[in-house]
């Protein structure tokens, strides 16, 4: 202990350090009772001390952990509920790469007569060597339709075409992503003048 | 009779008659920490039954380094400031305060009065004055151990301990003066 700075007669001390009082008698009742309930489990859902607890400032850190926890749950469920198909491949003029154009998705909407029921999805540039990609798509039956621009040099012996080297949308092969493959190669033919 | 060992053993199977014998150990030693931090017997019985829970929970804990009523004692003091936590405000104009210690009064008078009569007179404290003035006069911890223990600074532990004696002194002085208005 410090300096006696407190000015307290140290008797006091002495007469309290070793203070005894017995406890009322029903004392070891509830104790009992309340262990047998605190080690089966069964206390009270609606223990305050604890809720008061757990906002004390040491453990202040405890709910900003739990949002934190629970944001990233959120996140693993909605990564893992986005479409994981993708569509990709290369488009090709004769054995040449097409290297300006672009590639146009449409999703079927209807098992029995797709080709009816097509819509657009979406679409996206060649790059220079010729390949595209769309990712994250549905599962579901697609048409590929590759456009040919008028910059490039392929213009306009070769204009658009489907995959499956068609020239008409509704010959052209259907994708399905429940078989899906490494790639789409585009070959678009060529046009001939009647 | 069974060592604090052979106790300790057996509480830690479940075994309800050493619990119970742990318990009539120890609990007229630990309900006179209860009455000495508590402001009344209802929330000494609090801290009691508290405290004994937290020790059968926590039983596996102890490491046997020193005694086990020491380690008991520690787990009540911590109960009692757990449970008077919500009741503690410590303010900053009393910390200020802390600089004016220059009362030299022994409290002698606290040394004629029996048990009983300080234990009333220190259940009547404040809270804050009374866990200050039982941790620090009573338990011998440092100012700068209770400012851990509490959360406060040194020099509002100080603070409190003034306020605490003074409190006392007048406490002293009105019992004083009704014991004489009694006689004469």
């Amino acid at each position: 202990m410090e300096e006696n700075d407190h000015n307290i007669p140290p008797q006091v001390r002495e007469l309290f350090h070793d203070f005894e009082a017995e406890p009322p008698p029903q004392s070891w009742d509830l104790i009992r009772a309340r262990l047998t309930g605190e080690q089966s489990g069964t206390h009270s859902p609606l223990n305050w001390s604890h809720l008061v607890g757990w906002f004390q400032p040491m453990n202040r850190l405890y709910p900003v952990l739990t949002v934190a926890g629970l944001v990233l749950i959120a996140l693993f469920i909605w990564l893992g509920s986005k479409p994981s198909n993708q569509i990709k491949g290369q488009a090709m003029a004769d054995q040449a790469k097409l290297t300006r154009g672009t590639a146009y998705l449409f999703r079927t909407h209807d098992r029995v007569s797709p080709y009816d029921s097509v819509r657009f999805f979406g679409k996206k540039e060649l790059d220079s060597t010729g390949h595209f990609a769309f990712h994250r798509i549905p599962s579901g039956s697609y048409l590929l339709r590759i456009h040919v621009h008028p910059d490039s040099p392929h213009y306009p012996k070769y204009k658009h075409g489907y995959y499956g080297e068609q020239l008409q949308w509704n010959q052209a092969t259907l994708i399905h992503t429940d078989h899906p493959q490494e790639n789409y190669p585009v070959r678009v033919p060529k046009l001939t003048s009647k | 009779m069974n060592t604090d060992k052979e106790l300790i053993g057996r509480c830690l199977q479940n075994d309800s008659s050493a619990q119970k014998e742990l318990y009539t150990r120890y609990a007229a030693r630990m309900y006179g920490i209860c009455l000495r931090f508590a402001g009344h017997a209802l929330e000494a019985q609090d801290i009691l039954q508290e405290g004994f829970i937290r020790v059968f929970l926590q039983l596996k804990q102890f490491r046997y380094q020193g005694s086990l009523e020491g380690w008991l004692r520690r787990i009540f003091i911590n109960t009692a400031i757990t449970l008077a936590k919500r009741e503690l405000k410590f303010s900053q104009r009393e910390e200020l305060n802390s600089h004016l210690q220059v009362d030299s009064d022994k409290l002698e008078g606290l040394s004629r009065l029996s048990q009983q009569e300080i234990l009333h007179l220190i259940q009547q404290l404040p809270t804050g004055y009374r866990t200050v003035f039982n941790l620090y006069v009573i338990e011998g911890y440092t100012h700068k151990e209770i400012g851990r223990m509490l959360k406060i600074s040194e020099n509002t532990s100080k603070s409190q301990l003034f306020a605490a004696r003074r409190s006392l002194r007048a406490k002293l002085t009105e019992e004083r003066n009704v014991n004489g208005r009694e006689r004469s």
